[in-house]
């Protein structure tokens, strides 16, 4: 069963999308802070990372750049609130795949999620 | 009188107008010597008093001689002298015009030295006899003429000399040099009367009669034109010589009477009174003669200690052409300041009288007029342009003086500090109608440059006002557009979760449509429970985030009014919450409850408290890193002092640097390491806030590791 990664600081987000994403077979891991994304990314080596950027402590771009730091190769969603050409361009540079705006519509997550862990 | 000496009453008139003379020459001549040793031009004409004393001397003692060859001897001493006298003058009226000459002056040495060495021999005066009721008179030698042409040539050159910049000049010089004319004209012509008895022409030396009065002339013109700068001391001569010239001079003429007891009397009545009056007049003269400068040191002192304080530009040059006004007393008096967006000088203030022509508004920094006056760097009279135009060379002059009929100005005085032109003053004539002095222009040149700084300092600090000000509007900007984002983030975050579980839960439902067995009824009904309360709980956070919006709303008023310091901090707590999550922070609000309500704008406190906690969480994070047993800790306490509340904020995070502390509340001044996370303009603002606009105080105590404690001072609302 393919693996993704769920990285927010809100618990139903985390509560809920695990609960989607199980019934379509996906194993949902959660995270709600990047210092434990980071630990669930170096165990279990997850298929997707969906990463929030704005969250107390290490922010989502904090977290790529650690990853980029360990030279760990993952694939990583960003997800935001707002829209900044700034921190989306060093995510891109940081070599995330993309960025999603909030508010999420799951399906369409889950369009996106098959369409990378299928690649 | 015929009396004395056997002389006539003529030859009498003539010894004694000579002797007066000599002593008034030789008095001035001292007085202007000793008054300024340094001074090239004092010198020359002590040279020239003292010549002409020695000459009048010889004359008198001439005259008086007992027999023909001991008048020889005097008369060509007189003769030696005058031949002094010209050159001497020659020497003072070049340097007092300040024009070339040195080659004739120094011919002319050489030739007064050889000539006077020759009167000692018979070719100037051969030998004296009586002549035209006169017992002595001097026949001439075979070389007289040379002696006569020399004399002639250097005195009336001289005065040519000062006739010529008489013309020329304007104002106070004008009138110096009409009266130095007048008086050595008269000097000069009437002391060549006596060269006519020489020739065998029958005009008496009536002339010689006059000669004293060059000296009062010069006095005069000493005294009311500010000839050498010696009014006083000449004031103070005049006054003893004609004190004393009374004291002694009654008892002197009993005792010429021969009524010694008389004279002796009244000698001893005045003797007493003569210190007295001789003060007493002093006094006066000094008092008299020293007003102006007194009015015009008081003017400096005046304007140089309002100009220190003042820092508002418009009330600084009304100031100053108050003070003008006031000292000079002329008909228009009025200020333009450089104005840089417009590259010209506004009219910044003026005062006119006698319904002067309204003034120019502006004048461009490209007028020919600004150019001139930045040029001449002093200030300028109307008159010595129009002059200057006169004079074909100068056609800008000419284009300048018409630029200065414009303004209706006597005087422009340009305002130049660092090489640039701040401002010029522009003056109309003086009411008394009065020319202006070298007193005046000289008060001018310090009162512009005092000007100048001032004006430059009140532009610079009308610059900083402004700058502050820009800053402060972009910090409250930069605080609402953290609160807006932080605002814009909890929403959408709301909405994030909610179209999570909403999807989650259509998702189920889906599932439970295709296939009931895989999720029954009784599993469905708790997964759409949770879901629901779940959705609920995301829409009361919502909720409050709203809420906080509209507390803030709420404060929006500008007015300063009584506010309850508790809701102020929870209402300003929650707008720091949209920002960083303060559940990870203790906060804690200990309010007295004589201190709970504070006069002030509650938009701008809440701005300062939402600073101070957003600050404190920064500080107290980057403890918690290096200590995470530590748990951060906000308190806040109020208390009553007088008719101030007392609120202190400690925090238990990094504290500051002793090196950072001083420069805390400067603008820009930051610690943290990225500039996104603020641009070192909170304290400055929140100093303006408290300072400024509420008339509190501010101050902070930190030991650096150990956190930090803001004291703020508000006053006490008085309705609570």
């Amino acid at each position: 069963m393919s693996k993704i990664l769920i990285v927010d600081d809100a618990l139903d987000v985390r509560e809920f999308s695990k609960s989607f994403f199980k019934k379509c077979g996906i194993d949902v891991l959660t995270a709600a802070d990047g210092e434990a994304a980071l630990r669930v990314i170096e165990q279990e080596m997850p298929g997707l990372v969906l990463l929030d950027i704005r969250m107390e402590g290490m922010s989502g771009i904090d977290v790529l750049r650690e990853l980029r730091r360990r030279d760990i190769s993952i694939k990583v969603m960003l997800v935001s609130a707002t829209k900044d050409e700034m921190v989306i361009k060093e995510a891109e540079c940081l070599g995330c795949l993309g960025c999603i705006q909030k508010p999420l519509v799951l399906e369409e997550l889950k369009r996106l999620v098959f369409l990378y862990i299928s690649e | 009188m015929t009396d004395f000496l056997g002389l006539d009453f003529f030859e009498q008139l003539y010894l004694i107008t000579a002797f007066i003379t000599a002593i008034e020459s030789v008095a001035l001549s001292i007085f202007v010597f000793l008054k300024n040793t340094g001074s090239r031009l004092h010198r020359s004409y002590g040279l020239f008093g003292i010549c002409v004393g020695l000459w009048s001397v010889s004359l008198v003692c001439c005259h008086l001689s007992l027999d023909l060859q001991q008048a020889l001897l005097w008369n060509r001493l007189v003769h030696f002298f005058s031949v002094f006298i010209a050159i001497s003058f020659y020497n003072f009226i070049l340097i007092l015009l300040q024009c070339r000459g040195r080659k004739v002056l120094n011919v002319g040495i050489m030739m007064a030295v050889i000539i006077g060495g020759f009167c000692f021999t018979p070719y100037i005066i051969s030998h004296m006899s009586a002549r035209f009721g006169f017992r002595i008179w001097p026949s001439i030698g075979s070389l007289y003429l040379v002696y006569l042409t020399f004399f002639s040539f250097y005195s009336y050159y001289s005065l040519f000399l000062v006739f010529r910049r008489f013309e020329q000049e304007s104002g106070i010089k004008k009138e110096q040099l009409r009266y130095i004319f007048i008086a050595l004209f008269i000097g000069f012509v009437g002391g060549s009367t006596n060269f006519a008895y020489s020739f065998d022409l029958p005009i008496p030396p009536v002339g010689n009669l006059f000669v004293f009065l060059y000296v009062l002339i010069l006095a005069y013109a000493i005294v009311r034109y500010r000839l050498m700068d010696i009014r006083v001391a000449v004031a103070s001569t005049v006054i003893l010589f004609l004190v004393y010239a009374f004291v002694m001079g009654v008892p002197f003429y009993f005792f010429y009477k021969q009524q010694y007891l008389m004279s002796l009397l009244l000698m001893a009545f005045f003797a007493p009174f003569g210190p007295f009056l001789y003060l007493f007049f002093q006094r006066r003269a000094n008092a008299a003669l020293l007003k102006v400068q007194r009015r015009y040191q008081q003017t400096l002192i005046q304007a140089s200690s309002g100009m220190g304080h003042i820092k508002d530009l418009r009330k600084l040059v009304k100031l100053i052409v108050r003070i003008i006004m006031r000292a000079l007393k002329p008909d228009l008096c009025a200020i333009y300041v450089y104005n840089k967006e417009a590259e010209a000088y506004d009219l910044g203030a003026n005062l006119l009288k006698n319904n002067a022509m309204p003034l120019l508004e502006s004048v461009h920094a490209d007028a020919k007029v600004v150019e001139y006056m930045f040029n001449e760097g002093k200030p300028i009279l109307l008159d010595e342009i129009k002059i200057r135009a006169v004079d074909k060379n100068r056609v800008a002059a000419s284009a300048v003086a018409l630029e200065v009929a414009g303004f209706n100005a006597a005087m422009l005085v340009p305002s130049i500090i660092d090489g640039r032109m701040v401002a010029f003053m522009v003056l109309g004539d003086k009411l008394s109608g009065a020319p202006y002095t070298a007193d005046d222009i000289n008060v001018f040149t310090i009162l512009a440059n005092q000007a100048a700084l001032a004006i430059e300092n009140a532009q610079f600090y009308d610059e900083v006002k402004r700058s502050h000000e820009q800053l402060y509007q972009a910090e409250k900007l930069a605080i609402i557009g953290t609160m807006a984002d932080g605002l814009a983030h909890q929403i959408n975050n709301r909405f994030n979760t909610l179209s999570f579980i909403i999807d989650d839960l259509l998702d189920s439902i889906k599932v439970f449509q295709r296939d009931p067995a895989k999720l029954s009824v009784e599993q469905l009904i708790p997964v759409l429970e949770l879901g629901f309360k779940s959705m609920i709980g995301n829409v009361i956070q919502g909720g409050a985030v709203v809420q906080g919006l509209l507390n803030y709303a709420r404060h929006t008023q500008t007015e300063k009014r009584a506010i309850d310091l508790r809701e102020l901090i929870e209402d300003s707590l929650q707008m720091v919450a949209l920002k960083i999550r303060l559940s990870d922070i203790k906060v804690q609000i200990d309010i007295a409850q004589d201190a709970e309500v504070v006069h002030g704008n509650a938009v701008q406190l809440q701005e300062v408290f939402f600073n101070i906690v957003d600050n404190a969480h920064y500080s107290m994070t980057e403890k918690k890193d290096s200590d995470p047993t530590v748990i951060p800790t906000i308190i806040f306490h109020a208390k009553r002092e007088m008719d101030t509340i007392l609120l202190t904020i400690t925090d238990n995070g990094m504290g500051i640097k002793l090196q950072d502390q001083k420069k805390l509340f400067t603008p820009f001044f930051t610690t943290k390491a990225s500039s996104r996370k603020g641009n070192g303009l909170g304290l400055f603002v929140m100093q303006k806030i408290i300072q400024y606009d509420h008339g509190g105080k501010i101050s902070f105590q930190s030991e650096y590791t150990k956190g930090v404690e803001i004291r703020i001072v508000l006053p006490v609302s008085k309705s609570g």
